[in-house]
């Protein structure tokens, strides 16, 4: 999920997490961990306040993604991967998911759950590039289940895969209804999912749809919707078929452009089906108000096929993009709310008062910010010169002094929890390092700089901040002078996507964060030389061949090592400077339970996990 | 009998002597008027601090403007070598704010003297020419007063920026080097200048339009004195203390202006410190850091309430309806 830096060190982390918080989107990337249930990273994180800085839990490890789940067959079989590395999680088919194990003790009388985000650009699953409040009311067929981090049936009471997983079959649970009584089959599925590439949809995530059959031709137009490779065998099987192999696919299937949406409903209202009222979804509430701009409340879902939550109603405060972190936390501290996030700007604050520090708790993330060169245009076009502006600062007194441990450093490019992680690939050699490169490429002191250096960011105090640092720092040891371009966000977003056929001298920031926790959806996303998201122009032959094969390998080990292969060539190469990955710290009132925050999508709470104690 | 004469004239110039009156001249009538004015005064001592740290910045300033102390970030007011705290990249804020006088006394120089430069011109013709010249400056005029202010400065500042990027020769280069060697400031004259002469012509067409009616025009007509030499050497004086007030009022409008587009982004460049920019970065941190914010704004607040005190002084010493 792209963070525009707009969406501030403060809203990115929310618009992240909100884009991210897809039922059940991978947890964590696929790691060679054979089927570790760790624990829920937020609940074992909680360590701050004594310390001068609040720990964050300890790194996520990646979600196992078996090749078939729920399956009564005996593990083993045919329906398993050739690798036999996939260990089938659970074969039961009743398994409850997304929510507590067993009811705690001690519940209090009133469970109202009330938090704050921004007002969602849309709220339509197939539509919208971020999740934000979706998944409190709709959810897809499968889930991650945020208290033990696993996958596991939803909608769907098993899957299964073929022997190259480019076919994967999904079987419903017997019995399931929309929100309004109307029955829920696979067809609702079928129809939902067709939505996404439609261009009469207009989706600002279509892409959502690439890895299956005629996804990326019915979004450009040259084919029809229906052609999508996703059919309803029956009223309960669903099948989709991808174009390639892929291993992770229910990570995808479990993001938010996979959940189902009534067709009976849309048809009759159109554009106005998501207003409440007309609103109808399967998820465990229903959304019973919708005050634009102020809020988003959701009651109990009466026909919800899954465990009855605790928490009866979900309140969602809305507040302006801009303010929303600052004034989230001044309504937490009014007890308007129950829960906020900390910015970056009241995080010391938060750690020296008493009361918040005890409170305040700290999640990891999943993503990196980032600088991008040009690398067919001077000066940057010469690996030596990115080296340098690598190392040509103080990175320990980035996070420390600057950000005030905020952020954690990241002088490698992929976040610690994705599979191919590889800090040993860092470049070494610090300031003096980077004082031969620059004058090895020529420029010696910073003679014969191009003086038109610029560094184009969308307006936000922390990037900011930590711009005008470097600035300062490469004047100090490399003696170059660089400028400063800030942009507002969406004049930012074009000037970059225009960037793909035009030159631009210097370079851009921005960050990213996972969608699903898999390698994939970086290399092979953003950096390989056909996609480029950054348009940075950098193709590298080997890194393209290596990461096209590994995106299909079905050998968890043998995938891990060829991603880290891959990101040694993309950290030495430089055509991105990573500065710093994400985490987040939120406060949580004393007696409510169940808060998670994952790192990947895990930005809005669930109202299906949290309760309240005496 | 002569002797007697001399004596008696000497006595007679010794016992009354004439006393004429001391002629005083308009300046210094109204220099008079204005110290009166302790409000005033008070002001243009406080302006003259300002001035003086603008031009001695270097020799005044205990740090650089970009010098950052990383180690030493976020300090209060009053912690050890920083009178008034460091930012969150460990820059001295006194050192800041005293730079930042440049950028402001810069602005508010400048904008003005292009307001009087093409408003006085624009005021004066039209309101002496009267006619169809008039009638079509005023419709521009007008034309020009209904584009919202912050809306032009935005879209003008987002072109320029765009222009600037793509100038590699050319007549516009010298431009470009300019504005980025002082930070961005030829898009903020050009930015803050160009709607802002609209008032001064309407007045200096106002006090034409009453003035050429008055007989010591009509005698200058008389005697066959060009339109020109009317224009500047009769009117023109006579209009002088309406543009000075206006132009002197016309200064704390653009240094507001100047840290308004900062604020917004869209002026000078940091790191170039202007107070606009200084207040947008303390915003983020009220709750944490008051005093980042605090600081600049205090400054900013006296600086314009002072020019405003030193335009109301001038009006009211220029005017002489005014009980002395």
């Amino acid at each position: 999920m792209e963070e525009i830096a707009k969406l501030t060190a403060h809203a990115y982390t929310r618009r992240k997490f909100l884009a991210l918080s897809a039922a059940g989107t991978a947890a964590a990337a696929l790691a060679a961990c054979g089927g570790t249930t760790s624990a829920p990273t937020s609940t074992a994180a909680a360590t701050k306040a004594a310390a001068p800085a609040a720990t964050t839990g300890p790194a996520p490890t990646a979600t196992n993604v078996p090749q078939a789940l729920g399956v009564t067959a005996p593990a083993g079989s045919a329906t398993t991967g050739p690798t036999g590395a996939a260990t089938p999680a659970t074969t039961g088919s009743a398994v409850a998911a997304g929510a507590q194990p067993t009811t705690p003790p001690n519940l209090a009388d009133k469970q109202i759950f009330r938090y704050a985000d921004i007002e969602p650009p849309t709220f339509d699953p197939q539509v919208g590039s971020s999740p934000f409040n979706m998944p409190q009311m709709f959810e897809g067929l499968v889930i991650v289940n945020w208290t033990n981090n696993q996958i596991e049936p939803a909608h769907a009471v098993s899957y299964q895969a073929n022997a190259d997983a480019t076919v994967w079959t999904f079987k419903l649970r017997p019995g399931l209804k929309w929100s309004d009584g109307m029955p829920l089959t696979a067809k609702d599925f079928e129809y939902a999912i067709k939505r996404i590439p439609d261009p009469k949809v207009a989706s600002k995530y279509s892409a959502a749809a690439e890895n299956l059959k005629n996804g990326t031709e019915i979004a450009k137009g040259t084919a029809p919707p229906d052609s999508l490779g996703v059919k309803a065998l029956d009223d309960s099987t669903l099948e989709f078929q991808l174009v390639t192999s892929i291993p992770f696919f229910p990570l995808l299937a479990a993001t938010w452009s996979y959940y189902a949406t009534p067709k009976h409903i849309i048809e009759k209202f159109g554009d106005k089906w998501l207003e409440a009222g007309n609103i109808v979804g399967s998820g465990p509430y229903i959304m019973k108000e919708w005050k634009h701009d102020q809020l988003q409340a959701f009651e109990i879902n009466p026909n919800y096929w899954g465990p009855k939550p605790i928490v009866t109603r979900v309140e969602c405060h809305i507040f302006p993009d801009q303010t929303v972190l600052a004034q989230g936390l001044a309504a937490y501290e009014n007890n308007e709310i129950d829960t906020a996030q900390v910015s970056a700007s009241d995080y010391d604050r938060a750690l020296k008062d008493a009361k918040l520090s005890k409170e305040m708790k700290g999640f990891p993330g999943s993503s990196t910010f980032m600088l991008h060169w040009d690398t067919t245009n001077k000066p940057t076009s010469d690996v030596k010169v990115r080296q340098a502006l690598a190392l040509g600062f103080d990175r320990t007194a980035l996070i420390d002094n600057v950000l005030k441990k905020y952020y954690l450093d990241a002088p490698t490019v992929l976040p610690p929890d994705i599979a191919g992680y590889n800090p040993q690939a860092a470049l070494t050699g610090g300031v003096d390092k980077a004082k031969q490169l620059m004058s090895d490429a020529g420029f010696a002191n910073g003679q014969g700089w191009p003086a038109d250096f610029s560094i184009v960011y969308a307006a936000n105090a922390t990037a900011k901040l930590v711009l005008e640092y470097l600035q300062a720092e490469w004047k100090k040891n490399l003696g170059i002078t660089v400028n400063l371009d800030s942009r507002e966000t969406k004049a930012y977003v074009e000037w970059r996507v225009s960037r793909k056929t035009q030159p631009y001298t210097g370079g851009h920031f921005g960050a990213w964060g996972s969608d699903y926790g898999d390698p994939a959806n970086w290399h092979n996303f953003l950096f390989a030389s056909g996609t480029d998201f950054y348009n940075t122009h950098w193709k590298n032959a080997e890194f393209d061949s290596i990461i096209a094969k590994a995106k299909g390998m079905t050998d968890k080990d043998a995938r891990t090592k060829a991603y880290q292969q891959a990101e040694q060539i993309l950290v030495t190469e430089q055509p991105h400077l990573p500065l710093y990955h994400g985490q987040s710290f939120f406060v949580i009132k004393p007696n409510l339970q169940g808060i998670y925050h994952p790192a990947i999508l895990g930005g809005v709470p669930r109202g299906r996990y949290a309760y309240f104690t005496k | 009998m002569a002797t007697n004469t001399t004596a008696t004239t000497t006595a007679l110039a010794q016992a009354a002597p004439i006393i004429a009156p001391k002629s005083v001249s308009l300046t210094q009538d109204a220099w008079r008027r204005f110290i009166r004015n302790k409000a005033a005064l008070a002001s243009l001592i406080f302006i003259g601090i300002i001035v003086f740290a603008a031009l001695f910045a270097p020799i005044v300033a205990p740090y650089h403007y970009a010098t950052q102390d990383i180690k030493a970030t976020t300090q209060g007011i009053g912690s050890s070598g920083h009178l008034l705290g460091t930012d969150r990249l460990g820059r001295d804020i006194l050192s800041r704010i005293i730079y930042g006088t440049r950028i402001s006394l810069a602005v508010g120089l400048v904008v003005p003297l292009m307001i009087v430069l093409i408003g006085v011109p624009v005021g004066l013709v039209a309101g002496y020419k009267g006619g169809w010249v008039d009638t079509f400056s005023m419709r521009i005029v007008d034309v020009f007063y209904a584009i919202p202010n912050l809306l032009f400065i935005i879209i003008f500042m987002t072109y320029l920026k765009a222009k600037f990027q793509h100038v590699n020769g050319g007549w516009l280069l010298p431009l470009k080097s300019f504005d980025t060697a002082t930070g961005g400031m030829l898009g903020v004259f050009l930015g803050l200048g160009l709607l802002s002469w609209l008032t001064v012509s309407r007045l200096v067409r106002g006090q034409v339009l009453s003035l050429k009616r008055k007989e010591f025009v009509e005698a200058a007509h008389c005697i066959g004195a060009s339109n020109s030499r009317i224009i500047t050497r009769h009117l023109l004086p006579n209009t002088l203390a309406v543009i000075i007030v206006a132009a002197t009022l016309g200064i704390p409008a653009a240094i507001l202006g100047e840290a308004g587009i900062s604020f917004i982004g869209l002026g000078i460049n940091p790191p170039v410190p202007s107070w606009g920019l200084m207040i947008s970065e303390g915003i983020a941190d009220l709750r944490s850091y008051p005093y980042m914010l605090i600081s600049p704004a205090v400054v900013l607040s006296l600086t314009a309430l002072s020019f405003n005190f030193i335009g109301d002084g001038l009006r009211d010493a220029f005017d002489p309806w005014m009980k002395k």
